[in-house]
């Protein structure tokens, strides 16, 4: 096993690197490994046999002939195989297995030499046969005829050539039948170029384990993002997908591998919420605001300057408000921004990638949303994530890093293994909430069972009543209804006054954007006390919800005990977070506005909570004067 | 007929220049190069690659000469003339071929080509002359310390045989008719 588990697994179809010579190593695999630096994972007698160590290998070969027989010698005759080479073809790329990922890339050579195998020839080059004068004819090469067969029943598969024959002769050709490149092996720089190509072209993993999957769709996608991050900086990026597929991961992977392909590391990365960009506070927030001596206002740097040189990502930009947009548009044509106070333009680098889960072209239809902005926006092109349904063979995977995550967060919970039937029924389940909420269910099974070394069905809690059934069995148009539908929920949950049908995320939206009526003078009258009630008796309900969520059963509590230092570090996602400091947020989350937080105090668990931090960090005893 | 006397070089340098130099030779000296770049272990390969490897290029540098010499004579159109129908000529028409030869080799800068390669392969010799040399005279044999102080003059020839490679995919494909 090497080191480097997710290595791309590339095929090779070759004549002379395919073949087992029956009586010494393949010398020209072994060269070719040693030059490209490739592990051989073939798994027949050649593999290995050369004894060379590759000491990082930047992708594991399998070796095909792409004739019959593999192993050939004086007197037999050697034909092409194309029924077989797609065969062997297919069984790496139907489904992903751990002990064989499917295919990142295919090599393929063009000429492959055909006929008897003679003394003669076989002197020259041990097991390969004399050739037929129309093997080494382009018109006639038996490596076009397998690209196009390639790419009929493999459209998704990145076909590279990887020939010594000169590219001109068939650049056409293989242009035609789909290839995305040609590789001469003889090329000095012939390793960099193969990295290259795995980079621009081949399906792989993320090597960061940040976006987690190995599924097809998921490595396209990661495939274009990876194009996209190489692209002018002011082409800006659309990323789409429902709610929960991980834009933001996903954006964050465009600025990475922007980082390490562009050599830019250390550039940064700025997050924006534009929920929370109000009309009146977008300016100063996205511009800054330009320092001034005589009114003693400080300077004060925006978010485009933070991310100056870098990537700016807007989470969910349906929620911009139209000053915002006109704002953000100035800034796409003039490269420039004007801080809030200043009088001269600054000018910016910054690539914009922008994020949606909804009908963001609706919105520019009926003029919520600016048509010229959104062009903009997706100017370099539009990605799009595809939803868990979609990328079955990632559930466990994504399963197995979810509970070693929570594992790690639940102090004291034991490491386990995922169950075959648990999975079987995280695959049946519809994920409308996507990966975000396979995470929390696989968070809330070790948390509620954290001395187990199973995860079991009986852990997991669906909260969907859409099951993968229904969904396997929609005709493509019914799918297409159904995600229509999905996002018609989730602009109907935007109205809804049902705190439990809308997500914290539409819940933070909703109040961030909540626009007050100024005319209304009546209606603003005597609200403050309201409002902080409000406020604080939400914040009370997210403490409650997280100290059930981070309770665990002891001895004397087998109903479960709460922990406030890791109730604090879940809120916070500060996994350093002191015990003290853990007392003092939750002494002031329960402290605001006492009264609207009286009742929810009756709770015990909250009033545990309270005195458990007030135990821990008693309020300083006022110092007495001393006349007192 | 025709097509055998153009095919019969083709296949002469599809032998040189595909199947050994660059399938076989220039893969062994990039993985040689790799090797003492530390990107591989591998024991036994240098000791390997100097005794055997090596070495064949010396059994090819005739070959490849003689392969650059011979493209003016099999490549060129006057070959049409020494099979039917051209050959049935009247002989007073035998200067045909010859102006044939002069206009090919001019429209196509064959004798650039010839002479492109062939100081392509001469150096690539050269280099290759000069390293047997440091091999041989170095007290130390070809011991690891010895292969990666020439680490240089191995990319050198590896550039010039792929300057060679090049050089010889430039000749003409087929015998062309002016």
């Amino acid at each position: 096993m090497s080191a480097k588990p997710n290595l791309p697994r590339i095929l090779i179809i070759d004549d002379l690197l395919g073949r087992t010579v029956s009586d010494r190593p393949n010398e020209e695999r072994a060269n070719l490994c040693g030059q490209f630096l490739l592990e051989d994972v073939t798994g027949d007698e050649d593999a290995g046999k050369s004894g060379q160590k590759i000491k990082k290998p930047i992708a594991r070969a399998v070796f095909w002939r792409g004739q019959q027989p593999l192993c050939s010698s004086v007197g037999d005759c050697v034909e092409n195989d194309l029924k077989g080479t797609l065969e062997a073809i297919r069984q790496g790329w139907a489904e992903w297995r751990p002990d064989a990922p499917r295919w990142s890339m295919v090599l393929l050579d063009l000429c492959f030499y055909t006929g008897h195998v003679t003394a003669e020839s076989n002197v020259r080059t041990p097991g390969m046969p004399e050739g037929r004068p129309d093997d080494s004819s382009p018109d006639h090469y038996f490596g076009l005829r397998l690209l196009e067969a390639i790419h009929a029943e493999f459209p998704d598969l990145p076909v590279v050539v990887l020939s010594s024959q000169p590219r001109e002769q068939v650049s056409h050709q293989f242009s035609i039948s789909g290839a995305f490149g040609f590789l001469a092996g003889s090329d000095p720089d012939s390793t960099g170029l193969l990295k290259d190509y795995l980079w621009r072209y081949s399906l792989i993993e993320d090597d960061a384990g940040e976006v987690v999957g190995h599924s097809k769709a998921l490595l396209m996608a990661l495939r274009a993002s990876r194009r996209a991050s190489l692209q002018d900086r002011n082409l800006h990026v659309l990323l789409r997908g429902e709610r929960g597929v991980g834009k933001e991961l996903l954006a964050r992977y465009i600025h990475r591998q922007h980082a390490e392909h562009a050599k830019h590391a250390g550039r940064p990365f700025v997050v924006v919420n534009s929920a929370v960009l109000t009309p009146e506070l977008f300016a100063s927030e996205l511009f800054g605001i330009e320092g001034r001596v005589a009114t003693q206002v400080d300077q004060r740097d925006g978010l485009i300057t933070t991310a100056d040189g870098g990537h700016l990502f807007f989470d969910e930009i349906r929620d911009m408000v139209p000053q915002a947009q006109a704002g953000i548009l100035r800034v796409l044509e003039e490269g420039s921004i004007l801080p809030v106070g200043a009088r001269e333009p600054v000018p910016v680098d910054v690539r914009f990638l922008s994020a949606t889960n909804g009908d963001i072209e609706s919105l520019s239809a009926t003029g919520r949303f600016r048509g010229d902005l959104l062009d903009r926006l997706r100017s370099g092109g539009t990605l799009v994530l595809p939803p868990l349904r979609e990328r079955q063979e990632d559930i466990q995977l994504l399963t197995e890093t979810f509970a070693r995550e929570a594992e790690l967060a639940t102090p004291g919970a034991l490491e386990r293994v995922i169950d075959e039937t648990a999975i079987e029924e995280l695959c049946e389940y519809d994920w409308p909430g996507n990966v975000r909420e396979l995470r929390s269910c696989i968070f809330q099974a070790v948390h509620n069972h954290p001395d187990v070394e199973h995860l079991v069905p009986v852990h997991i809690e669906l909260s969907s009543v859409v099951t993968a059934p229904q969904a396997a069995t929609r005709s493509p148009s019914d799918r297409m209804a159904g995600d229509a539908a999905e996002n018609a929920r989730a602009d109907d949950s935007d109205q809804s006054t049902d705190p439990a049908s809308i997500t914290l995320d539409e819940l933070l939206a909703t109040i961030s954007n909540y626009e007050f009526d100024s005319a209304d003078y009546a209606g603003l009258s005597q609200r403050l006390e309201e409002l902080e009630g409000a406020t604080a008796k939400l914040l009370a309900n997210y403490l409650k919800a997280s100290l059930d969520a981070t309770k665990r059963p002891t001895p004397d509590h087998p109903g479960g005990k709460i922990f406030i230092h890791p109730t604090a570090k879940l809120m916070t996602g500060n996994p350093k977070l002191s015990a003290s400091k853990a007392a003092d947020l939750i002494k002031r989350l329960l402290n605001r506005s006492p009264a609207a937080v009286a009742p929810l105090l009756e709770n015990s668990i909250l009033k545990e909570a309270l005195e458990t931090a007030q135990r821990l960090r008693p309020s300083n005893p006022r110092k007495k004067r001393p006349n007192a | 007929m025709i097509r055998e006397a153009g095919s019969a070089w083709q296949l002469r340098r599809s032998e040189f220049n595909h199947r050994w130099l660059k399938n076989e030779y220039m893969p062994a000296l990039a993985r040689l190069l790799n090797v003492l770049e530390g990107h591989i272990e591998d024991s036994e390969f240098q000791q390997t690659f100097v005794e055997d490897v090596l070495p064949r290029w010396k059994t090819h540098y005739p070959e490849v000469l003689s392969l650059i010499h011979d493209c003016e004579n099999d490549m060129s159109p006057r070959r049409l003339f020494e099979h039917p129908p051209l050959s049935r000529w009247p002989r007073e028409h035998r200067w045909l071929p010859e102006i044939v030869h002069v206009l090919w080799l001019s429209k196509y800068q064959v004798a650039d080509k010839v002479s492109d390669s062939l100081a392509a392969a001469n150096q690539a010799n050269e280099l290759y002359v000069n390293l047997r040399e440091a091999l041989e005279c170095d007290p130390r044999g070809e011991s690891v310390s010895r292969l990666e102080a020439l680490r240089d003059r191995f990319a050198d020839f590896r550039d010039k045989c792929q300057e060679l490679a090049k050089s010889i995919e430039r000749f003409p494909n087929k015998i062309f008719v002016i």
